[in-house]
C-alpha cells in the first residue's frame, strides 16, 4: 500500500497552506497565509480561487464540519478556521462569515468540530482550551496553562477531549467530574495529535522527531524512529485503519499499529496540515512552499485461497491466480476504486458510485449495484450476503446484487462503528449499540427484524465481536470481548436454555472465528490460543480447559494482531507489519467435521493414533456435544476422567428416558436441572439421593419433606456425614428434625433396598 | 511577536538546512546565543548561492561580555545594511526574543525566496545561462578578428605599393619589339610538341580512367546491393516481429480457450459417468463370476487328478494282494504235493494264476472301464474292509464339501484350498 501523489499546477497558494479540508469526496479546500481560499477538484487537478480574506487574516487551522446524515452536500457546508490574531472564523463555503469570536489571546492555533458537529474545541497561544457551540458561543474553558497548546482532538463518541501543552499529553473526561488524565508523551514539544474516529487510538507528533501511538489510556503502543525533522502533523483515515504522518518534505504511510506502508518524499517543505477524504482513500496535504498535494492510496493487496488481488491505479484491480500461471484478469472500473474485500470466492470491489460483485469462476461479467447514497467504510462479507457500511448505517446484499434491507444500528451518539464492532453470518447480523457499548443487537439480515433473542447485555464495555460462520441457527454463537480482556461466548438464540453466556477466557487480545469450522483463535500474553469448540463451554467447563490448544509464539512483538484463520493456518501480522503464518495440527479440523458427518469410529481411530489429550478433550466435547454415548466414554476414558465414564456406565444401564436425560445433565455438571428433571417426573428418592451424594443437604431435606422414611435417610448420612467431618450439628432445621426422627441404618438399608426393588432408585 | 513568526522562521531555517533544529519555543525567552548564532550563520555560512559576506570577521563564539555583544550586534547590523540594504533594530536584537525574529525575518526571508527560487526556476537559470555563453562566444570571435585586421591592412599596402614597379615593367615589355616569323616557328614546334606530349597523357589517362571507372562503378553497384539488402533485412525483421505477436497472441488466446475448454463439462458426461459406474459395477460382477468358474475348474480338475491318483494306488494294491494269493496258493501246492511230479504243479500253478489274472486285470489299459473298477473296489472291500469304509468315508466328505462349495462360491475358504484360493484372490 502506498501513497501516489499529484498536485494542482494552475492555481496554488503563495505561501505557507496552513489548513486543508474535503468537501464531499472530490473537493479540497485550502486556507493560505497568501489569505485566500483554494478549492481544488480532484478528478481533472483543476483549482479555483473561491474567497479572498484582509490582509491581516492569517489562518493557522481550518476544519470542515463534519457530513451529517440530514444533509448531503448542499449549502449547509461550513467550516471552522482559527487565525494568527485569536479569533475563530466559522465560515460557509460561499464565503459567508456566519460567525468571528475572540477566541484566544494572541493566536488560535487549532480548532476542531466532534463528530456529529455539535461542539467545537479551540486551543491558543494563550495556553486555554476552550469548547464553542455550533454557532459559536462560548460553552466552557477546559484548561488553561501558562504556555501554548498546540493541539487538541476529540474522542471518536465526543465525550472526551485530548490536548497537549508541552511534552504533556492531557485526556478531560467531558462526561465526568475527574481530574484529567495527564502523561508525559514526548521529549520536545508537542506539535500535532489525533484521535483515531473509530477507537480509542490516539497518535502524537512532536519536536523530538517521533511520532507515537497511545491507547486512551495513555499507554505506548508504538514509538517511531527518529526522523530528520519534526513531526508536523498527523492525521487518521475515517475508518481507524491507518494514518498519515507528515514531517520536513516526508510523507509518511501508517497502519493504525504503528509501523509504515510507504513513505513520500516530497519537496516542498513540511507538511502543515492533512486530511483524509470521508472514504478514507484520500489525503490531502497542505505543505509549507504553498502546494497543496492531492494523495489517494493505490497498492493495496488483499489475498485469499488462490487468488492475490492488487490495486494497481486508481481505477484497476488486478487478479491473479498463483496456481496457474497463466490466468491473470485486469478488472476496470469506471470511477475510483475505494474499498474492496475478498472471501468465499467473491470479490467486492466499492467505487464512489457502484459496487461491483465479481465471482471467482468469472472475472469478466461483474454484478454492478449503483450505490451513491453513502461512502462505504467497512465490508463485511459471509458465505451467502454481504454487507457494507458507512459507519453509521449498515446495508446487506446478497451475491446476486440484490439490496436485502437497509438498517439503522440503535443507539443516537454520533460515534462511528468500526469492523470489530459488526459481524455477519448467513442468518444473523450483530451489531453493538452505538450509545450502549455494553449490548449486542442481534438481527436477521434478511429481514431486519430482530434474530433469536433480539440483544445482549454485558455488564463491560464489549470492544471485539465475531460471530461464527457454521451450522444452524440454534448453533449460532456470537464470542466478544470487553475491555478488561475477558472472552465470553453467548449463544444467538437461547429457547429453553438457561445459561446464556459464558467465560472462556482471560487478558486475550484478539479474536477470529475459524472460516470452515467453528474453532474460535484469540491471542493471550503472547500465546495463540485455539478453542476447538467453544460452545462446550456451555455443558462442560473442564472440557474447554482440557482442549485448549495453545502454541507460543516467540519473537512476536507487543501487539500482535490476529489477521486470519483459514483451515488449520493462522495468519498474525507482528507489531512491525511482519505476516507470520503459523499452523495448528489439522487434526482438530478433521475430528470436528467427522463428528459432524456421524463418523464416531474413525474419529476415536484418529485420537488413538495420534494419542494426544488435548484431542481427546475435543473428541469427549464433541461427543456430549452429539449426545454420544459410547464415544463419549472412550474419550471420558482416555482423559482418565474415571467418575464420568462410571457415571455413563450408570446412565447405560437405565432404561427409563427421563432419567436417562437427568443423569445426562448430572453428567455436564448441572445439578439443579438435574434435580428439577427428576423431581417433575416423579424421581423424588432418587433426586433425594442425587443431592445427598452431593452434600446438598438442605435440598435434600426438602425433597424428603413428605416421607418419614426419607427423612430417616436424609438424617442418617447427615449424621454420618458430620460424625466423619469432626463437627457438630449447627443448622437448626436439622437439629429439629433430628428430635423428630430416630436413626436406625437397618431401616434405611431396608427403605433404599425397597426402593431400588420398585425400580426408582 | 506572533507565531506566525516563530513558525515561519523554524520553517525557513528548516527549508535552509540551518545546522541545528529550531524549535517553535525557542524564543519565548531571551536566548541570545541562539540569535548571535543565528546572525553569524546569515551573515557568513548560509547556503553558498546567497551568502552576504562570507569574509565578514563575525564571531559567535565571543559574546561572554555586555560590550562584546553589543560589538556583535553592531558589527552584524552594518554588515548586512552595507551589503543588502536590510535595516535591523539592534535593540530589539539584543533582547533576543520574539522581538529578534521579527528582526532576523526579512534577512531569512530574501535567503528563502532565493533558495525557492533557485529550487523552482531551475530552467529560466539554464536559459540565461546559455544565452551567456552564445554572447561570449561572439565576444571572442570579434576579439580574433580585430587582431587579423592589421595584419590584413599591412599586406594591403605592401601590394599597393608594388603595383607602380609592376606598371614600369608591363609597359617596358610592351614597347619591346619581336621579330614575327622567328617567333611564330619557335611557337609552331613548341605548341606540336606540347600537342604530342598532351595526346600521349590523354591515351595513358583514357585508360586509367577507363578502369579506374569500371572499378568504381561495380563496388557502386556492390555498395547498392547491399545497401538493398540491408534495408530488405530491416523490414524482414520488422515482419517477423509481427509475425512472432500474432503467433502469440493467438497462441495466448488457444491457451484460454484451452484452460475454457478443460474447465468445460459437456452435457453428456453426466451419462458418461453414470455409464461408467454401471460398467465398473458390471465389471466387478463380471471378474466375480470369472473367479468362481476357474476356482470351480481347478476343483474339478484336482478331483479328477486325486480320482486318478487314487485308482493308480487301488491297482498296486490289488496287484499286490493278487501276488500274495499266488504266493499262498503256491506255497498250498508245495505242501500238497510235496511228493508230485515238479512239472505237474506247474501246470497248474500256470492255470490258476492266468485265471486270477483274466478275472482281475483285464489289462493294463483298462484303466477307464468301470466295471473294472467297481470290481476293484469289491475286492479291496473284500481284502481289507477297514481301509475300504475309511476311503468311502472320505470320498463322501469330499463329495459333500464339493456339493458345498458350489453352493457357496468361494466365499468360505476352506484350508485344502486356502492357497488356490489366495493365489486367484490377488485379482482383486
Amino acid at each position: 500500500m502506498k501513497l501516489k501523489l499529484s498536485t494542482s499546477r494552475k492555481a496554488r497558494h503563495s505561501e505557507m497552506v496552513c489548513g486543508v479540508g474535503w468537501i464531499g469526496t472530490e473537493a479540497i479546500l485550502s486556507a493560505g497565509d497568501d489569505h485566500n481560499f483554494l478549492l481544488t477538484n480532484t478528478q481533472n487537478n483543476d483549482s479555483q480561487q473561491i474567497l479572498s480574506m484582509p490582509e491581516t487574516f492569517y489562518p493557522t487551522s481550518l476544519h470542515i464540519f463534519p457530513r451529517s446524515q440530514a444533509s448531503k452536500g448542499g449549502q449547509n457546508d461550513v467550516f471552522a478556521v482559527s487565525t494568527s490574531d485569536g479569533k475563530l472564523n466559522i465560515l460557509s463555503r460561499s464565503g459567508k462569515m456566519e460567525k468571528v469570536v475572540d477566541a484566544h489571546n494572541g493566536a488560535a492555533l487549532c480548532c476542531r468540530w466532534n463528530s456529529d458537529g455539535t461542539g467545537l474545541l479551540s486551543c491558543g497561544e494563550d495556553g486555554f482550551v476552550k469548547m464553542w457551540s455550533r454557532n459559536g458561543m462560548l460553552r466552557s474553558v477546559l484548561a488553561q496553562f501558562a504556555t501554548a497548546v498546540y493541539c487538541v482532538a476529540w474522542d471518536s463518541t465526543s465525550s472526551n477531549v485530548l490536548y497537549c501543552n508541552g511534552d504533556q499529553c492531557y485526556i478531560k473526561s467531558l462526561k465526568m467530574q475527574v481530574a484529567p488524565l495527564k502523561w508525559k508523551a514526548h521529549d520536545g514539544i508537542i506539535l500535532c495529535c489525533d484521535w483515531s474516529p473509530t477507537a480509542a487510538l490516539i497518535v502524537t507528533g512532536a519536536e523530538d522527531l517521533k511520532f507515537k501511538v497511545w491507547d486512551g489510556f495513555g499507554q505506548i503502543l508504538f514509538n517511531s524512529s527518529v526522523h530528520d525533522y519534526p513531526i508536523t502533523s498527523v492525521a487518521w483515515t475515517s475508518d481507524g485503519s491507518l494514518f498519515a504522518v507528515g514531517s520536513h518534505n516526508i510523507l509518511r504511510l501508517c497502519d493504525k499499529s504503528g509501523w509504515s506502508h510507504s513513505l513520500e518524499k516530497m519537496n516542498s517543505g513540511s507538511v502543515m496540515s492533512m486530511s483524509w477524504s470521508p472514504d478514507g482513500t484520500q489525503l490531502a496535504v497542505g505543505t509549507a512552499a504553498g502546494l497543496v498535494f492531492h494523495a489517494h492510496i493505490i497498492d493495496k493487496r488483499l489475498s485469499y485461497d488462490e487468488f492475490e488481488i492488487v490495486q494497481t491505479q486508481k481505477q484497476v484491480i488486478e487478479v491473479r491466480d498463483v496456481s496457474s500461471e497463466v490466468s491473470k484478469e485486469t478488472l476496470e472500473t469506471k470511477d475510483r476504486i475505494s474499498r474492496m474485500s475478498i472471501l468465499y470466492k467473491y470479490l467486492i470491489v466499492v467505487t464512489s458510485s457502484h459496487i461491483y460483485i465479481y465471482s471467482s469462476k468469472n472475472w469478466n461479467t461483474p454484478t454492478m449495484i449503483e450505490y451513491t447514497e453513502r461512502t462505504v467504510n467497512i465490508i463485511v462479507q459471509c458465505e451467502k450476503i454481504f454487507l457494507v457500511s458507512d459507519g453509521l448505517t449498515i446495508t446487506t446484499f446478497t451475491y446476486e446484487g440484490r439490496k436485502l434491507i437497509n438498517l439503522n444500528p440503535p443507539g443516537q451518539v454520533m460515534a462511528l462503528l468500526d469492523e470489530r464492532k459488526i459481524d455477519l453470518a448467513n442468518d444473523t447480523l450483530v451489531v453493538r449499540d452505538r450509545a450502549d457499548n455494553k449490548v449486542l443487537h442481534f438481527f436477521d439480515p434478511t429481514t431486519g427484524k430482530a434474530q433469536g433473542d433480539g440483544n445482549l447485555k454485558h455488564e463491560h464495555d464489549i470492544v471485539e465481536l465475531t460471530v461464527n460462520q457454521c451450522g444452524s441457527l440454534n448453533e449460532r454463537n456470537v464470542a466478544f470481548r470487553d475491555h478488561i480482556g475477558a472472552v465470553y461466548v453467548a449463544m444467538v438464540k437461547t429457547f429453553g436454555v438457561s445459561q446464556r453466556l459464558v467465560k472462556i477466557g482471560s487478558l486475550v487480545e484478539q479474536l477470529v472465528f475459524n472460516d470452515v469450522t467453528n474453532m474460535l483463535c484469540g491471542i493471550s500474553e503472547g500465546k495463540i490460543v485455539v478453542w476447538p469448540l467453544p460452545n462446550i463451554a456451555f455443558s462442560d467447563r473442564n472440557l474447554l480447559q482440557k482442549s485448549l490448544i495453545q502454541k507460543t509464539i516467540g519473537s512476536m512483538g507487543k501487539f500482535p494482531q490476529l489477521a486470519n484463520f483459514a483451515g488449520n493456518t493462522i495468519v498474525i501480522r507482528k507489531s512491525d507489519g511482519c505476516l507470520v503464518p503459523t499452523g495448528i495440527l489439522p487434526f482438530y479440523g478433521t475430528l470436528i467435521t467427522m463428528a459432524s458427518s456421524s463418523k464416531w469410529d474413525q474419529a476415536i481411530r484418529l485420537c488413538r493414533s495420534v494419542g494426544n489429550d488435548t484431542l481427546w478433550a475435543t473428541l469427549a466435547s464433541l461427543a456430549v456435544i452429539h449426545k454420544n454415548m459410547a464415544s463419549m466414554e472412550i474419550a471420558y476414558a482416555a482423559l482418565e476422567d474415571d467418575e464420568k465414564v462410571s457415571m455413563i456406565n450408570e446412565i447405560k444401564d437405565k432404561t427409563d428416558k427421563d432419567v436417562r436425560q437427568a443423569l445426562q445433565v448430572v453428567l455436564t455438571g448441572k445439578l439443579a436441572e438435574a434435580d428439577t428433571i427428576l423431581e417433575r417426573n416423579g424421581q423424588g428418592f432418587r433426586a433425594m439421593m442425587l443431592n445427598i451424594q452431593m452434600f446438598k443437604w438442605k435440598r435434600a431435606l426438602v425433597l424428603a419433606g413428605k416421607d418419614k422414611d426419607w427423612m430417616e435417610v436424609v438424617m442418617g448420612y447427615r449424621e454420618k456425614y458430620l460424625k466423619n467431618c469432626g463437627q457438630k450439628e449447627t443448622d437448626p432445621q436439622f437439629l429439629k428434625m433430628m428430635s423428630e426422627v430416630e436413626i436406625d441404618w437397618v431401616h434405611i438399608r431396608e427403605t433404599i433396598a425397597a426402593e431400588k426393588a420398585k425400580g426408582t432408585y | 511577536m506572533s507565531y506566525r513568526e516563530l513558525r515561519n522562521l523554524c520553517e525557513m531555517t528548516r527549508t535552509l538546512r540551518y545546522p541545528r533544529l529550531m524549535s517553535i519555543e525557542n524564543f519565548r525567552s531571551p536566548n541570545f546565543q541562539l540569535v548571535a548564532e543565528l546572525l553569524e550563520w546569515i551573515v557568513k555560512k548560509s547556503p553558498e548561492i546567497c551568502r552576504f559576506e562570507p569574509d565578514a570577521s563575525l564571531d559567535a563564539t565571543s559574546i561572554s561580555t555586555e560590550a562584546e555583544r553589543v560589538e556583535f550586534v553592531k558589527n552584524a547590523v552594518l554588515l548586512m545594511l552595507q551589503n543588502s540594504r536590510i535595516k535591523m533594530n539592534p535593540k530589539k536584537l539584543y533582547q533576543a526574543d520574539g522581538h529578534a525574529v521579527q528582526e532576523l525575518l526579512p534577512a531569512l526571508k530574501i535567503l528563502f525566496s532565493a533558495k525557492s527560487e533557485d529550487m523552482d526556476s531551475g530552467p529560466k537559470w539554464n536559459q540565461i545561462k546559455n544565452k551567456l555563453s552564445s554572447k561570449m562566444q561572439e565576444v571572442r570571435i570579434t576579439r580574433q578578428l580585430s587582431n587579423q585586421l592589421p595584419e590584413t591592412g599591412a599586406l594591403l599596402s605592401e601590394l599597393l605599393s608594388k603595383h607602380e614597379y609592376l606598371s614600369n615593367q608591363h609597359e617596358k615589355a610592351a614597347a619591346r619589339s619581336i621579330p614575327l616569323a622567328e617567333a611564330e616557328k619557335l611557337l609552331n614546334a613548341t605548341i606540336q610538341g606540347i600537342a604530342q606530349d598532351a595526346e600521349q597523357l590523354a591515351h595513358k589517362f583514357l585508360h586509367i580512367f577507363v578502369v579506374d571507372n569500371f572499378l568504381l562503378a561495380t563496388v557502386v553497384f556492390e555498395i547498392f546491393q547491399f545497401q538493398n539488402k540491408l534495408n530488405n533485412v530491416a523490414s524482414d525483421e520488422a515482419e517477423l516481429d509481427e509475425k512472432i505477436e500474432r503467433k502469440k497472441r493467438e497462441y495466448e488466446q488457444l491457451q484460454k480457450r484451452f484452460a475454457k475448454l478443460q474447465a468445460f463439462r459437456p452435457q453428456y458426461m453426466d451419462e458418461y459417468e453414470r455409464f461408467e459406474e454401471r460398467l465398473q459395477k458390471l465389471y466387478e460382477v463380471y471378474v466375480l463370476n470369472f473367479r468362481n468358474l476357474a476356482y470351480l475348474r481347478k476343483v474339478h480338475d484336482d478331483l479328477a487328478r486325486s480320482e486318478r491318483q487314487r485308482q493308480e494306488e487301488l491297482e498296486k494294491a490289488m496287484r499286490l494282494t493278487v501276488e500274495k494269493m499266488r504266493m499262498e496258493q503256491e506255497r498250498k501246492d508245495a505242501i500238497g504235493l510235496a511228493d508230485d511230479d515238479t512239472d505237474a504243479p506247474l501246470i497248474d500253478r500256470r492255470q490258476s494264476v492266468r485265471k486270477v489274472y483274466g478275472n482281475m486285470m483285464g489289462g493294463a489299459v483298462s484303466d477307464d472301464d468301470d466295471d473294472d473298477d467297481e470290481d476293484d473296489e469289491i475286492i479291496r472291500m473284500e481284502e481289507n474292509p477297514k481301509l475300504a469304509a475309511k476311503t468311502a468315508k472320505s470320498v463322501d466328505t469330499e463329495e459333500e464339501e464339493e456339493g458345498n462349495d458350489y453352493m457357496i462360491g468361494i466365499n468360505v475358504p476352506r484350508g485344502d484350498d486356502a492357497k488356490s484360493d489366495l493365489s486367484s484372490g490377488d485379482d482383486f
